[in-house]
Parts: structure tokens; C-alpha cells; sequence
């Protein structure tokens, strides 16, 4: 019988609410820690399970020389797993297995009867294997694509491609550079799962479509660049050198047909190779070119007029002292006319000669020729080298930039500058890249070849070129000589300076070599250094031959063995110059001069003529005939003399062709000039100068 | 009866078509398939809780003597249904536990809940039966023991388990001295205990104090004693002859985490849902783990993860209120009530619904093992939901009759 008694009953209610109230706590508390605390944890967790994205990668673009040869693609490969929890007929799969891949069916069997739901079976598998393999149909096999960067022509062009990381971002060279025209865009699909774990697009979330990256076309040409790397392998090691560079280029566009570095890059292997090998030392590294750079000495004084190919200098017997610094020469040269001069490449010649040019003229030209200043091809790193201002040079900067020193160039912009001597004096912005291809196959961003600016006359660049044929014919860069074609250069042998030490080093070299080929039809600048070499160091000796080896292979001269006729007088005059190669050509030389040179030398002579220059040298027997003549002006072009002073303008100008009238204050700077600078004068002409302060 | 409109118990009628319509709703959203149509779920609920609630009302108008005349013939019939099940059920997950009459299938144990508390009730309210009279003790215990066993045979263990989850608080309401009542309790703890030595020696400590205090008969004390004694030592050896599959099947039921792919997946799914829901849910129809069907059992079992998950804390507190409400009515009811065939029925009713409640959902967040209890009202499920309104119905049959004797 119930017990009807209030008070009792109301403490069974108690108890019982008291009860119901803690389990209802209970529960609050743990809702609390679920939905409050927990909450972004278990949202995360609900988001994951529900919702996967997945990145549809895209294509990266290839990389192709300019006749199309892949260097750079990606290429698929393919891993293959399995669920071992998942395969349904062990047996059979891993017979397929030992057969596709060649190795004993008793591994795979063990690998299909490990306790997991992966496993990795073989990997990087092309596509041939992994159709064998989808042919068993067996629902726990897992084949995972996977995109790689493939470099086909390996070493060839390694630092210039550069190469990229395992996301496929470019990490250097060509790669890096254009990483946002390669790498397109990733797509991004969403997808939806359910419970029953089935999939489905979600409509809130479209696929969007990965966009393919652009090939990106070079100028390089893949055959050059192999004969180029090849060569330049087998010089640096022919000269136990430490590394070497080389860039063949068009002279008439800039486009770089060849950039190479030694030791070689491969780019399939990147992460086997130490940081300073994989990088493109053509444009980052910056080093003083030593005589190479003499050209553009020269260019300068012929350009401004301050100097003919005939002037004669005398050489101080190889040692010359400037302040405190002495300068020498490998021999000991006396009396050498310009032309002398860069063909035997005599650093106490071209230093004299230099005299007279003005610090600024100089800078300018220079500068003009790209020294200093990025050449701003399209790769990463370049370096501007450096080129100090004029009002910072000390009493030897002139002497030593005349020579190569105090001035640091890239392999690059010397070639670039090489173009320009050549072509008849354009500085060609260089490039690598011609142009880029969108997957439909649409060119887009194509590079025009682009002058930069004139830095001097066509007529300044045919003597050039004529004096570095001279060096190659009979100069320091004989070895450089072909037998079938005509070629010019220039050779450089610079000692290398101790940046801890802070002085040069008297036996450490960058031997170079900057040359083009054909003389005639210039198609090629190829320029070659080879840095500390052991086994010789002139670069005439250590980079000519490269040189050599690549125009000649480059010519495929084995075929076409035509010797190519040249031009009438140049070949006469080096034809009688050649019986006395240990004198100095004497075409050009004061009269008196080369008396005197030729008494030093012991050489018995006689004068034909009463030219007050040498006309002529030529052996008769056991003594020279030298016929004189007048001095030959090789040019007839009247100079740009606004803003000079009337002296400087006197001293630029060739006086027996022109007749000065002068207008205005004598002590003024010239403002005008009646004839056009360029314009070339036949007879004996009348040059009015206008003259203000 | 002058006008029993009078009388009815609105607030009682109100709570429950709240918490109907409420679960209405959530079923819609648990069996939304994002179509126009609706879901074959939802219109069945809703037929079931239209004839639920014409029954409930019209329990309303049945005399309450005649309800508990009924209270014996409607305890056999259910024990008879439940045997009849055992051999011509239908099954339903692996289980036979359904009786098909023509096309509506119906489950005797929903049935055979209510029964019971209408049949114990009435025959501890006649005033010759005292609860605290071994005989009467043992009456009642057999009548709930019953269909216990036969609902276990189905087998249908979070049903059965109300049965005994109701034992105590009947008893306790019906007068049970408190000490028979730490008699039935004890053996449980003792069995947890047994596990660790200094828990189990600490534990016989309080038990032999609490005997102490009881001033019962000594053999009775020492045969309690030797009981508990014997329990606890038999215990730890007896899960050793477990085969480890059968241990384990234990340990997942108790702490079913334990077992992340199997029985633990619903748990993990269900926290998910729940705990992604946050303060204010991601809004009806909107929840993620809902609509992707990565709820198990999402519009029964579970149903209490999708409102989580869809209304957030903020909906569940609104449940959580209404239930405890209700709870609390239905006491405050049972205290009031002179009949005590009336009132135990109540508490009887309350417990199943209690019971009920803090099974699923303490199932829902992890805290209780699955046990497949659904939640009262909301669950889909139309055997419960019928004879839940029926419960309500006889309170509502009660409360109007309370100040009878």
C-alpha cells in the first residue's frame, strides 16, 4: 500500500528530481564541451569528411630550342600501389606483377600479404607497364600519376634551363624566370562525399579548369649548344682548368644561339649537383676581361680619331711605369704601329696610345658598348658588372681599362659588345627567348631583335674586324685560325685578382677568346673563357682552340672544304707581311720610325721612294725594301665636332682634307658645323665651325 | 464528469504536441532528400502522431476505474503478444522484435512497457499488497521479470533494459524500505569494483557499515555480505575465461570509441554532427552531416545529432528544457494524484520516458553505449510515438481524475 503520508512523498520527489536534475546536467555539461569547446575541431573534422579538394594541376609549359627540339617538358609517370586488404586474387596479381617489373614473384606475394591498406609496389612507371597492370582489373591496385620535370638533352643547357623543385616550381635559370608563363594555372575541383561514401561535383563549387602554362621557345639552337658544351668540356680539361664559359650569338640580332658553362649542369639530377655549378656564370659572374677588352680601346680611339691603325707607338721594351704602377708586356716590344698592337695584344702599346683620350670619351664609349649595365636578357641573376664614373678614376684607371683591368664584364656583355664591334657597330640587346606558344598553339610575346643604340661607324667596325683577323692570321690568336674560312678575335689573358690579399695574382689567369666567324659574312660572335687554367694560360693557347674547334664544327667545314676568296688588298698586304713575322708591320710607320726600329733590330733595308711613311715592306733576298708613300687615310668621313673646343676639333680632323673657316669667338665650344658628321670627302673641302662661349 | 473540457490538462497537452511537432520537423529534415517530395519518413510520422493524439484525447473520456480494470487483462495480452513475436515475428535488424497485421507493423514491446507499469501499479495499490512483503516483492518482480526475459530474447537489449530501469523507481514510490533498495543496487557496484582491489576492499568497507546501520536480521546480513563477497571474487576470473573477442564486445558496448570503424563509427559521426552544429546550428535542412547521410540511423537512433547539428546548442537546451519540464511535471503530478494505482503508473511513465531520454541522447554525445533507445516524440518510429501519447494519455486520464481515490 502506497504510503499516502505528504511529507514522505515529497522527499521521494526530491530525491527523484534531484536525480533527473544531475542527469540533466550531465548532459548539459557534455553538450557544452561538444558543441562549444570541441566545435571547430569537430567542424573541421565534419569538413574533411564531407568535402575534398582537389587541385587539377596544370601542364607546365616545355621549353624548346629555336627549331623546336623539347629541352624542358614534363613529362607522366606513374606509381603503382595496392591495398593488399583489397586485392582479390593475390596470386594471379603478383605473377604480373614479377613479370612487368622483373623481379621475383615471392616479393611481391610478400609485399600483397602485409597488414595494411598501402603499399607502395614500384614506382616511376611509364605507361606501357601500368596498361599491363590495369589489364587484372583488380579493384585493390592504386596507380598514382605523377608529373615530373624532364630535362631530354641532360647537361645541355643546364644553368641556362635552370630546373625546378618537386612542386614543379621553376628554382633557377629559364625555369624560374618565366615560372608564370610555364606553370599556368591549377584548376580546383570540389567534390562531395556522402555517408555511403559516394562522390559527386558540387554545383556551388564548378570545376575550374587548370590552364596550361606557355612553351616558351629559346634562340638557342640545340646542335650549337651541344658542340659548344662538348668543346668547351675538352678545352677546360685540355688546359686542367677549374671551369670555363662560352656564348655563341648573332651578331646581327643579339639572339644567343649557345650559352655554356663547364662543369656541366644536369638539370634531371639537379639535387646531386653543388650550388656553384648550377649556376649560369655566363651573365652572374663578373671578372676583368683583361685584353679582350682592348677592341673597344681601340674602337674609341679610332671612332674619335685620335688614332690610326698606322700610328706607331713605342713600346718601352715591355715595361712601362705609370705613377707607381708598371706595366708590362709577355715580350719585349720596341717601335709597333696600332694595328701592332692589338694583333700582338701589348699592354704598354695600347696603354700609350690611349694617351691622349679623354677619361669621359672613354666612359662613354664603354658605356655605350654596354659595360656597367644589365644587358637585361630575360634570366635571373644578372649581374651589371662595374664600370666606375670617370670622376672617380684615379691617375691609372685609363691605363688599366685600356688593358682590361678596373673594369668588370659579364661573358654576356662582352659578347653582346663583341656583336657590335662586328656588325657595323649596333649594340643588339641580347636575348635567349624568341618567343612564347600558348597551348593552341598562338605565338604570343615575341621578341623583335632591338637595337639599342649605333656605338660606332660602319666604317671604325671594318677596321676592327681587320685587326682582329690580323690577330687570328698573325697575332696572339693563331689558334684560333681555320684553315677553310677566314675568322677574327681577339684574345685576353687576365691575371686574376685576390680580393683577401688585394693584389693580382702572378699565377693565376682567365684566358679568354672572343672571335666571329666568317670575316666575310659575320654569323657567329663566339666568345670562350677558361678560368685558372693549368696547362697553359694564354688565351690564345687555352681558348683559341675551342675557338677553333666550335666554328669549325659549327661550319661542318668537313663538307664544304671552299676557301672563300677575300678581299684583294687585305690579302695583299698580309701576303708580304708575313716573311718578317718577328718585326712589326712597318705599313703606316713614320719613315723614321721604322728606320730606327729596323737598326735596332739589326735588319738591313733599303728605301724605295721619298714617302715620308711606309708605304710597303717587302724581302729582297737578306734585306728589306721598304717603299714609302703618303699616309693612307683609311677614312674620309667628316667627325662630329659640336661641342668640342677649336683645338680638340683640330686635332680630330684630318687637315689635309678639310679647309677651316671659322665663325665666331676662337676660344667658344663649336655649336655647328657646315657638313654633316658622317658625310665622306673625296676632295679637299671647306668645313665651316661656328664658334660661341 | 459535468464538463471534462474543464478539467483537461492543457499545459500536459500542450508540452506533448510541442515536442511531437517538433520531432516532426526534424524527422523532415533527417529524411529530406532535397527534392519536392516529401519524404514517405515524414508522412507516416505524421499519420501515426494524427491517431496518437486522437487516442490520447480520448483516453481522456474512459472512466479512470475502468483503465485500471483494464490494467491486468492488458499485461497478459502483452506477455502473450511478446510470446507470440518470439515465434511469428517479422524480423527487423537481425532481430524479431515486429507483428505484422495486415500491412502496420507493430511492436509488443513498446506495448508491453506500458502494460507493465499499469499492471504493477494496480496490484500494489490494492491495500492488502505491501511492497516491503517478500511475497508482494516477489509478485512484483516476476511480473516485470517476464517480459524482460522475453524482450531480451528478440533480442532486444536497450528495450529490456528500461524494464529493469523502471524496477527501482517504482519500488522506491510504492514505499521500498530503503535498505531492499540498496539490496538490489549494490550488486552492480560490486561488480565495477571488482576489477581493482583497493576499490573493491574500500567498497565492502562501506557495504559492511551500511549492513551495520541497517539493524536487519543478521543471516540476512551475513548472506548479503557472502553474496557480495562471492560476486567479487568470481568476477575478475569469470571475464578471464572470456575469449578476447567477447571481452572486447563488452568493452565496446561500455565505451564504444574504443572501436572507431565498428560500433565507435556512430559515435564519432554523431559528435561530428553534433559538435559542427556550434551555438546556433547550420540551419534547418542545412546540416552537412545530415543531409550527406553520414548519420547512422540519423532519423531514429541518432534523430538527436541532426538537431544538434542543424539548430545547435541553442535547439537542443529548447528540447532538453521541454523534457525536463515534462519530467517534472509528470512528479509534481504523481505526488498530487490520491490514487495510487494513478501515481505509480506516473512515475512508472516518467521513468520510461527518463529512461528513454538520457539513453539516446546521452548516446548521442558519447556518454552512454548505442543501445538503439529512441528519443520519445521525436524518433521516427511509429510504434513508440503511438504508445508514448498513450503514456501521456493515461496521465492526461490521471491528472483529471487526481483528487480521486
Amino acid at each position: 500500500m502506497l504510503n499516502r503520508d505528504d511529507k514522505i512523498n515529497r522527499l521521494r520527489l526530491s530525491i527523484l528530481v534531484v536525480i533527473i536534475a544531475g542527469f540533466w546536467g550531465a548532459l548539459e555539461i557534455n553538450l557544452f564541451r561538444i558543441q562549444i569547446v570541441n566545435h571547430d575541431r569537430l567542424s573541421r573534422i565534419a569538413y574533411n569528411q564531407y568535402e575534398k579538394r582537389i587541385i587539377l594541376p596544370a601542364r607546365r609549359g616545355s621549353i624548346c630550342d629555336r627549331n623546336g627540339h623539347l629541352m624542358a617538358a614534363t613529362s607522366i609517370h606513374y606509381d603503382i600501389a595496392a591495398d593488399p586488404k583489397m586485392i582479390k586474387d593475390r596470386g594471379k596479381a603478383a605473377a604480373c606483377f614479377a613479370r612487368v617489373f622483373n623481379k621475383s614473384e615471392s616479393y611481391f606475394r610478400g609485399q600483397l600479404k602485409k597488414n595494411t591498406h598501402f603499399i607502395y609496389l614500384e614506382r616511376k612507371v611509364d605507361k606501357k607497364k601500368v596498361d599491363k597492370i590495369l589489364a587484372l582489373n583488380d579493384p585493390g591496385i592504386i596507380i598514382l600519376d605523377n608529373f615530373r620535370r624532364d630535362y631530354p638533352f641532360g647537361s645541355d643547357g643546364g644553368q641556362l634551363l635552370g630546373f625546378t623543385d618537386t612542386d614543379d616550381h621553376g628554382i633557377s635559370g629559364l625555369e624560374l624566370i618565366f615560372e608564370k608563363e610555364l606553370a599556368g594555372e591549377a584548376g580546383e575541383a570540389v567534390l562531395q562525399y556522402d555517408g555511403p561514401r559516394r562522390v559527386f561535383y558540387n554545383a556551388d563549387y564548378p570545376i575550374r579548369a587548370a590552364l596550361s602554362g606557355n612553351d616558351v621557345f629559346l634562340t638557342i639552337d640545340k646542335n650549337i649548344q651541344t658542340i659548344v658544351e662538348d668543346e668547351l668540356e675538352s678545352g677546360v680539361k685540355n688546359a686542367h682548368a677549374a671551369t670555363g664559359m662560352a656564348v655563341v650569338l648573332d651578331p646581327y640580332s643579339g639572339a644567343v644561339l649557345s650559352m655554356a658553362n663547364y662543369p656541366r649542369f644536369n638539370p634531371n639530377r639537379q639535387e646531386d649537383y653543388p650550388l656553384n655549378v648550377k649556376r649560369n656564370r655566363v651573365i652572374t659572374d663578373v671578372f676583368e676581361p683583361g685584353s679582350t677588352l682592348k677592341i673597344f680601346t681601340a674602337a674609341s680611339l679610332l671612332q674619335d680619331r685620335l688614332r690610326n691603325t698606322d700610328d706607331i707607338v713605342f713600346c718601352e721594351n715591355g715595361s712601362y711605369q705609370i705613377y707607381d704602377r708598371r706595366f708590362t708586356d709577355t715580350k719585349k716590344y720596341g717601335w709597333l704601329s696600332f694595328r701592332r698592337v692589338v694583333e700582338n695584344s701589348s699592354n704598354v702599346g695600347m696603354i700609350k696610345l690611349s694617351a691622349d683620350l679623354h677619361p669621359k670619351v672613354f666612359f662613354r664609349y664603354l658605356k655605350n658598348f654596354g659595360f656597367g649595365e644589365k644587358s637585361l636578357i630575360e634570366l635571373p641573376g644578372e649581374a651589371a658588372g662595374f664600370l666606375e664614373q670617370p670622376m672617380n678614376w684615379s691617375g691609372i684607371s685609363r691605363a688599366s681599362i685600356s688593358i682590361g683591368y678596373e673594369i668588370g664584364v659579364t661573358a654576356l656583355q662582352m659578347t653582346a659588345a663583341y656583336a657590335a664591334i662586328v656588325n657595323g657597330g649596333y649594340l643588339y640587346r641580347p636575348f635567349v627567348v624568341s618567343h612564347l606558344r600558348t597551348l593552341e598553339g598562338d605565338i604570343i610575346r615575341k621578341t623583335e631583335p632591338e637595337v639599342i643604340r649605333q656605338v660606332i661607324s660602319p666604317e671604325v667596325s671594318d677596321i676592327l674586324k681587320n685587326l682582329m683577323l690580323g690577330v687570328v692570321q698573325r697575332g696572339t690568336g693563331t689558334r684560333a685560325a681555320l684553315q677553310q674560312i677566314n675568322v677574327g678575335g681577339k684574345t685576353g689573358t687576365a691575371k686574376k685578382y685576390d680580393h683577401k690579399r688585394k693584389q693580382y695574382l702572378n699565377d693565376r689567369y682567365l684566358g679568354s677568346f672572343v672571335g666571329f666567324a666568317s670575316y666575310e659574312q659575320p654569323k657567329y660572335i663566339c666568345a670562350v673563357f677558361i678560368d685558372d687554367p693549368r696547362n697553359g694560360y694564354y688565351g690564345g693557347e687555352v681558348a683559341g682552340p675551342v675557338f677553333n674547334r666550335i666554328i669549325h664544327r659549327i661550319f661542318n667545314l668537313q663538307q664544304a672544304p671552299q676557301l672563300p676568296i677575300l678581299a684583294g688588298q687585305d690579302r695583299e698586304e698580309n701576303r708580304t707581311a708575313n716573311p718578317i713575322s718577328d718585326l712589326p708591320e712597318l705599313a703606316g710607320f713614320n719613315i723614321n720610325a721604322a728606320v730606327a726600329l729596323l737598326d735596332e733590330k739589326d735588319i738591313k733595308y733599303e728605301i724605295a721612294g721619298r714617302g715620308q711613311y711606309v708605304k710597303d715592306v717587302a724581302k729582297d733576298k737578306n734585306h728589306l725594301v721598304i717603299k714609302t708613300g703618303p699616309l693612307r687615310l683609311n677614312s674620309d668621313r667628316t667627325p662630329n665636332l659640336v661641342g668640342l673646343t677649336l683645338k680638340e676639333a683640330l686635332n680630330r680632323l684630318n687637315l689635309e682634307k678639310f679647309k677651316i673657316a671659322l665663325e665666331g669667338d676662337r676660344s667658344g665650344i663649336i655649336t655647328m658645323q657646315s657638313i654633316k658628321p658622317g658625310t665622306m670627302v673625296e676632295q679637299r673641302t671647306t668645313l665651316t665651325v661656328r664658334l660661341a662661349n | 464528469m459535468k464538463n471534462p473540457f474543464v478539467k483537461i490538462d492543457y499545459p500536459l497537452i500542450g508540452l506533448a504536441l510541442f515536442l511531437a511537432i517538433f520531432g516532426l520537423t526534424t524527422v523532415y529534415s533527417a529524411t529530406y532528400s532535397g527534392t519536392e517530395e516529401t519524404s514517405a519518413y515524414f508522412v507516416k510520422q505524421l499519420v501515426f502522431s494524427i491517431i496518437g493524439f486522437i487516442f490520447m484525447i480520448g483516453l481522456i473520456f474512459i472512466p479512470m476505474r475502468m483503465l485500471q480494470r483494464f490494467a491486468f487483462p492488458f499485461y497478459l495480452l502483452s506477455v502473450f503478444l511478446l510470446i507470440f513475436v518470439l515465434f511469428f515475428g517479422a524480423k527487423g535488424y537481425g532481430a524479431e522484435r515486429w507483428l505484422a497485421i495486415g500491412s502496420i507493423r507493430i511492436q509488443p514491446s513498446e506495448f508491453a512497457k506500458l502494460a507493465t507499469i499499469l499492471a504493477v501499479a494496480n496490484y500494489l495499490s490494492s491495500s492488502d499488497k505491501n511492497i516491503n512483503k517478500i511475497k508482494d516483492f516477489l509478485v512484483v518482480s516476476f511480473m516485470i521479470l517476464l517480459p524482460f526475459v522475453l524482450i531480451i530474447r528478440q533480442p532486444d537489449l536497450g528495450t529490456s533494459l528500461v524494464f529493469l530501469a523502471i524496477t527501482v523507481p517504482i519500488f522506491f514510490w510504492a514505499g521500498l524500505h530503503w535498505f531492499y533498495i540498496f539490496v538490489i543496487l549494490s550488486p552492480a557496484v560490486t561488480l565495477i569494483v571488482s576489477f581493482h582491489l583497493y576499490a573493491f576492499l574500500g567498497w565492502i568497507l562501506l557495504l559492511s557499515f551500511v549492513l551495520y546501520l541497517s539493524r536487519q536480521k543478521i543471516p540476512i546480513l551475513v548472506a548479503i555480505f557472502i553474496l557480495h563477497i562471492t560476486i567479487g571474487s568470481i568476477t575478475p576470473s569469470l571475464w578471464n575465461q572470456l575469449k578476447p573477442y567477447q571481452q572486447k564486445r563488452i568493452l565496446t558496448f561500455a565505451n564504444p570509441e574504443s572501436d572507431p570503424k565498428g560500433a565507435g563509427y556512430q559515435i564519432i559521426q554523431s559528435k561530428v554532427a553534433i559538435g559542427s552544429g556550434g551555438i546556433y546550428g547550420k540551419g534547418y535542412l542545412n546540416g552537412t552531416q545530415t543531409q550527406l547521410k553520414f548519420l547512422p540511423a540519423q532519423h531514429t537512433d541518432f534523430i538527436f545529432s541532426v538537431i544538434g547539428e542543424e539548430r545547435g546548442l541553442s535547439g537542443v537546451l529548447l528540447v532538453l528544457v521541454c523534457f525536463t519540464a515534462l519530467l517534472l511535471y509528470l512528479l509534481h503530478l504523481a505526488v498530487q494524484m490520491r490514487s495510487a494505482f494513478a501515481s505509480i503508473s506516473t512515475v512508472g511513465i516518467a521513468t520510461v520516458l527518463f529512461f528513454h531520454i538520457i539513453v539516446n541522447i546521452g548516446m548521442a554525445i558519447g556518454l552512454a553505449p548505442v543501445t538503439g533507445l529512441p528519443l520519445p516524440f521525436i524518433s521516427y518510429g511509429g510504434s513508440f510515438l503511438f504508445s508514448t501519447l498513450i503514456m501521456i494519455g493515461f496521465v492526461l486520464n490521471f491528472s483529471m481524475n487526481r483528487f480521486e481515490q
